[in-house]
């Protein structure tokens, strides 16, 4: 009798396997917006591509961010943007990564220095920027993954550095992150190209090519200057000669603005160890999702199907037998 | 046919299907004589449908489970449609109002009028394919011809942030222009260039422009965005000393327009009213035959399977009801 049990059990599964509408179920998904860093430092070669040849900063992160699109789980949306000097331009809103995945991949491989619209780098004032562009409503809800290298170019100020705390500060939540910081570059120096007109590149920059200390605005101790003359050498007489000709992962820099931003920091490496940095509680947010659970049911169907015919049956009913 | 499945290995079951043809559904009896039973014909067919039933029974849950489908179809419609490439200026400007002032609650900037329109036309023309550039003072690539909707919208969405600097036609519109290197020639082809500016072109760019619009066959609107009191593109000059194009470079990017050898609709917008009848006209203009390709979503067939194996399930419940209780 007991297989009649499971031949009705059977039936009742596979019904269930046919009707059982999507339930919803709460899933962890992400919302990221990918701000590149498109300055000229980026085309310093200090990363090695898998034949050991050298590759720019900018190649390497544009690997890097289709690679993490591409683990990110289906349901998950990226949106795509750049920076130069101070301001970020969004190129689009996030889309989801699995079924638009051709135009990440499209938008991604044509990113280029060249769209650069102005030259300076200032990486604090476009970080604070991208943060205010957050608060976009078309960008809701999203989490900032910002791609840079940390050279500002030309020294900043840092007197006139941006005060985060002018942002939507959520200051209710500790937890709360507006997204994470990715630091890309080797932490060693190396010359940065020069390019003319039409991007063939004519050598690297010099020492004399480069501004090599900030001479925007006011000191903010004039005392430490040599030869300070209070209106006609502000910053100084004496000819100040530096490094900023080469350019290296400004990796302390970059952790003290992730911290005064909210944001986490995280030094590109291997495309895993980015996917585990993005992967994280404080980037997801949980979004439900209609989940289908037809297959447990019908998995059950064939359990129990296979049940009224497993070849271990004694030949004979014993019990009934004895009785 | 074209049946595929999403996970293969689960087929590696399908054996399990042998299983009712070594053991019975039914309970064995004991008999005195073998005389007794009579084994006609009837009896042996009816057994064998029996094990039949479930073998497939099991077969079609395993199929099932396995994930089949139907797989993709593209299948070549003619239809109404185009493909556009829009080449949207960001630069600063576009986030004034057309009166030329910092928007407010209740006034739309440019950008965002744009955006709206812009929009809804996508969400109108089902079968085109859509193309995003973007350029201030250089261009930037957005996203590439396709027909994902939702994309496309992520794209306009864009025009909602903050623009950036300067308005260099020249480029933008190469780059878009550069959309249709790799583009089969299916139907007609068209930029929509969105700008409230307009730039001095060189000989340079002007030789490259006119050579890549005759090599490409792409017809050119132009939804020039014009700021209350600012110079439009059919402004005629005062004295013909203002005739040039340094100090009235709309003018003058219009007359170059009118020079290519493609067709060209110049539209001088400046409220949002008059901007969504250009649209509606480009909508109207933009309509010839189209030879694209619809992709038909692969469809599951589980549900067909599960369908299948209950039907023989159901036949099994039966005669095992009808089973002779001992």
């Amino acid at each position: 009798m007991t297989r009649l049990y499971a031949l009705i059990a059977t039936a009742i599964f596979l019904l269930l396997a046919i009707f059982l509408p999507a339930i919803p179920f709460s899933v962890e998904r992400y919302n990221l917006v990918f701000m590149l860093d498109i300055t000229r430092s980026m085309n310093v070669q200090d990363y090695n591509n898998a034949d050991g040849g050298a590759i720019s900063r900018l190649d390497r992160a544009k690997q890097a961010m289709l690679n993490a699109a591409r683990d990110l789980p289906c349901g998950s949306k990226v949106g795509l943007g750049v920076f130069t000097e101070r301001a970020p331009a969004l190129l689009y809103s996030p889309i989801e990564v699995c079924q638009d995945y051709p135009i990440l991949q499209a938008s991604i491989d044509a990113l280029d220095w060249r769209m650069a619209w102005v030259a300076d780098s200032n990486i604090s004032q476009a970080l604070y920027n991208s943060r205010e562009l957050m608060e976009n409503k078309v960008l809701e809800g999203n989490k900032l993954v910002f791609f840079t290298d940390g050279q500002e170019a030309p020294p900043i100020n840092p007197r006139y550095a941006p005060d985060f705390s002018y942002l939507e500060n959520h200051d209710e939540d500790e937890q709360w992150q507006a997204g994470i910081i990715v630091g890309i570059g080797d932490l060693s120096l190396s010359k940065i190209p020069k390019f003319d007109e039409d991007g063939v590149q004519i050598g690297f920059y010099k020492a004399e090519d480069v501004p090599h200390a900030s001479r925007f605005g006011l000191p903010s101790d004039p005392k430490k200057i040599e030869g300070y003359i209070p209106r006609n050498g502000p910053w100084g007489t004496a000819k100040v000669t530096g490094t900023e000709h080469l350019s290296s992962l400004k990796e302390d820099y970059l952790i003290e603005l992730a911290k005064t931003s909210k944001m986490r920091y995280h030094r590109l490496q291997d495309d895993a160890g980015l996917d585990t940095a993005l992967q994280q509680e404080s980037l997801s947010h949980i979004s439900t999702q209609p989940t289908q659970f037809n297959q447990i049911a019908a998995i059950l169907a064939l359990l129990s199907l296979l049940y009224c015919y497993h070849p271990f049956r004694p030949k004979w009913p014993l019990a009934k037998q004895q009785k | 046919m074209n049946l595929a499945v999403h996970t293969p290995w689960l087929l590696s079951l399908l054996p399990l299907s042998l299983l009712p043809f070594f053991t019975s559904l039914f309970e064995r009896h004991g008999t005195p004589r073998r005389q007794l039973i009579q084994l006609d014909a009837l009896t042996i067919w009816l057994n064998r449908l029996i094990k039949l039933f479930a073998s497939l029974a099991i077969v079609m849950i395993i199929v099932g489970l396995a994930g089949l489908y139907h797989i993709e179809q593209t299948v070549t419609r003619t239809g109404q449609g185009a493909h556009i490439v829009f080449v949207l200026d960001r630069s600063a400007s576009m986030n004034e109002t057309f009166g030329g002032q910092t928007p407010d609650e209740n006034e739309q900037s440019k950008a965002q009028a744009a955006r709206r329109l812009l929009s809804e036309f996508v969400n109108r023309r089902p079968h085109d394919l859509f193309g995003v550039a973007g350029f201030s003072t250089q261009p930037f690539y957005v996203s590439p011809l396709t027909e994902h909707k939702s994309a496309i919208q992520a794209a306009i969405n864009s025009l909602e942030t903050p623009g950036l600097a300067f308005t260099n036609v020249a480029k933008g519109l190469g780059m878009g222009l550069s959309y249709f290197k790799d583009q089969p020639h299916t139907g007609s082809r068209v930029i929509v260039l969105v700008s409230d500016g307009a730039a001095t072109l060189d000989h340079r760019a002007q030789k490259t422009l006119r050579e890549w619009f005759e090599r490409y066959r792409v017809s050119l609107y132009w939804f020039f965005l014009r700021t209350e009191n600012g110079q439009g593109i059919f402004t005629e000059p005062s004295s013909s000393r203002d005739d040039n194009p340094r100090v009235m470079p709309e003018r003058h990017l219009h007359k170059f327009f009118n020079t290519l050898s493609v067709p060209y609709h110049a539209f001088e917008v400046d409220t949002a009213e008059s901007l969504q009848a250009a649209i509606a006209e480009l909508d109207e203009l933009e309509s010839l035959p189209l030879v694209y390709e619809e992709k038909l979503p692969r469809q599951s067939l589980s549900t067909w399977c599960y369908s299948l194996a209950l039907f023989f399930v159901l036949c099994l419940v039966a005669v095992k009801a009808l089973e002779r209780k001992p």
